[in-house]
């Protein structure tokens, strides 16, 4: 059995001694943060609209997205006069909304790359540091993350999410097949099928959720495996799963530590929020003279071809994530030295369990032959 | 003559002895009449005991079981300790599944009510309509009789809405998250406890 308080410790001194780690926290911050999204809404939302909403009613979808379809061609032909936008322009915001979201999908891949590579680099730096007291540069943990590796590692993430995303994409479906059969007048929901229906929403949300909570656990090991053995993602899995089976007490006991873990860093990290408020607003005022000067250029630009306000919104989505990088730098701090203690804890934890049958007495061998 | 053999006529009797000591047993028997005697004494002892009926004697697995059950029942102590301690483990597993099944209740109470703002569920029996009951019934009725108004009135209605949606689910994540964080606090208590025994033992 693994001793968790001293393999806590022992991560605890490599945060602090060993900063290039940080880099890669930050990276992985980022990342992690861009692709967390927002899962914490509490529904007040929802039941706020319901009671202030009283948009047309329409008897048939068809009629639904033709009004929409109509309201469209007028918006973009007339623009908006109130505000001094006409429809070139407005026409013009729209293919520039179009050229962020494709810059918007090229960030996203360049930060899932970024968060492969210091995933892997992060995995390797604390197994080196810990085999040869050796500290890495970022350079040299670039390189070594920079790897096929971290593409598995995309790969096993991919897989251990499949359910999850599979789950969503299905209920999605439903949820679209019933709205649409239902506004169509095709089907009209009863008590009778309701009450089954939430049931069942209930019973796979739960399993869901508790099969990810499973896989989240397990991917600690499958990404170690792959990352420090060198394995293909089917051995990796295979190799990743063997071992929480054969070490399931000390697994078992390390996750539920981390989960106690992850609470107290939670409260932790709301006071550490509100203490550095005013660090924050210093940042942000930094955050504001740097993002302004290509802010600026970029209003100068798109006011080539847009009018009104339209060059300011324009200039301001593509400039927001990088003023929101610098101002939140504090906050990101934070989570960077989350997310490099808690790899370094399941790298630590992989390590100790690999150890232990060779730390346990060997049975002796019985003399063969005469 | 030699001297006398007595203290090997028992295993002599018994068929025990051997070589060169069976041949010294055997020679000096030959030669003397006391050592004879002895053993002719000793031959009869033998066979009156194997007239006698033997004992039925317990055999010592059979005395030790029997010990054993007259002994207090420590067993009962032990799987009732076996029993607090998966106890303690499965406690902070319980917790951790109620947190999902509560999340999970949220989640689908969401989904429910997105589903009946679209409209799905207007045929649906009044107490399945979620989200559609008013959640600011009190700050309603202040208004109503004019306690309350304006600002003031919009505050009331936030805090009821805060109160009757977030707040149930706020207070019993935050419970489940105390309660972990408090098994956490034992669980190293009972270790420091533990290491400090072995240390005293030691």
């Amino acid at each position: 059995m693994i001793d968790p308080v001293k393999i806590l410790r022992r991560a605890w001194h490599i945060l602090w001694n060993y900063r290039t780690l940080w880099i890669f926290g930050l990276i992985l911050a980022l990342a992690t943060a861009g692709s967390s999204g927002n899962g914490g809404n509490n529904g007040v939302q929802w039941r706020e609209d319901s009671q202030s909403y009283e948009g047309p009613s329409y008897s048939s979808a068809q009629e639904f997205f033709n009004d929409v379809g109509r309201e469209m061609e007028k918006l973009f032909r007339e623009g908006i006069p109130e505000a001094d936008i006409s429809g070139e322009a407005l026409t013009a915001f729209l293919w520039l909304i179009g050229v962020f979201v494709l810059f918007t999908m090229l960030v996203g891949i360049v930060v899932a790359i970024a968060r492969y590579v210091s995933e892997t680099a992060v995995i390797r730096m604390v197994d080196e540091y810990e085999n040869t007291g050796t500290r890495m540069t970022v350079r040299q943990g670039f390189r070594i993350g920079w790897s096929r590796t971290a593409w598995r590692l995309f790969l096993i993430n991919l897989i251990v999410n499949l359910p999850v995303i599979l789950f969503f994409l299905i209920l999605l479906i439903a949820g679209v097949v019933i709205f649409l059969a239902v506004v169509n007048g095709n089907a009209t929901l009863t008590a009778v099928s309701v009450v089954p229906m939430i049931g069942l929403v209930f019973l796979t949300i739960f399993v869901v959720i508790i099969l990810s909570i499973f896989l989240g656990l397990l991917r600690h090991f499958f990404w170690r495996v792959s990352v420090l053995e060198d394995a293909g993602v089917g051995e990796s899995l295979r190799r990743g799963f063997a071992i929480v089976r054969e070490n399931w007490k000390s697994v078992g006991l390390m996750w539920l530590v981390m989960i106690g873990l992850g609470i107290a860093w939670i409260v932790v990290s709301i006071l550490a929020i509100i203490v550095t408020i005013p660090l924050v607003i210093v940042t942000g005022i930094v955050a504001a003279i740097v993002a302004a000067i290509p802010g600026l250029l970029l209003v100068g630009v798109f006011s080539l071809f847009l009018g009104g306000p339209l060059p300011w919104i324009a200039a301001a989505l593509f400039i927001l994530p990088l003023f929101f990088i610098i101002a939140f730098s504090p906050w990101l701090l934070l989570g960077s030295w989350q997310t490099v203690y808690t790899s370094t804890v399941w790298t630590l934890t992989y390590r100790e369990i690999k150890a232990i049958p060779a730390l346990l007495p060997q049975p002796e061998e019985e003399p063969v032959g005469d | 003559m030699s001297k006398h053999v007595t203290e090997w006529l028992n295993a002599y009797l018994d068929g025990e002895l051997q070589g060169s000591r069976l041949q010294h047993v055997e020679t000096h028997l030959a030669e003397c009449r006391v050592c004879r005697a002895e053993l002719d004494s000793l031959e009869r002892l033998s066979g009156l005991l194997d007239e006698v009926p033997a004992p039925e004697f317990t055999s010592s697995e059979r005395f030790a079981a029997q010990v054993n059950l007259r002994l207090p029942h420590p067993q009962t102590t032990v799987s009732r300790k076996k029993i607090l301690e998966i106890g303690w483990w499965m406690t902070p597993v319980g917790l951790l599944a109620a947190w999902v099944f509560i999340s999970t209740s949220f989640l689908v109470n969401e989904v429910l009510s997105v589903a009946n703002n679209l409209g799905l569920l207007s045929s649906v029996s009044d107490w399945m309509t979620f989200g559609a009951v008013s959640i600011t019934d009190w700050s309603a009725t202040l208004g109503q009789f004019g306690v309350l108004s304006g600002d003031g009135l919009n505050w009331a209605a936030s805090t009821e809405a805060f109160t009757r949606t977030s707040l149930p689910q706020l207070t019993l994540q935050v419970s489940i998250a105390l309660l972990y964080l408090s098994w956490i606090a034992i669980w190293w208590a009972r270790r420091r406890r533990e290491a400090h025994g072995q240390l005293l033992e030691g």
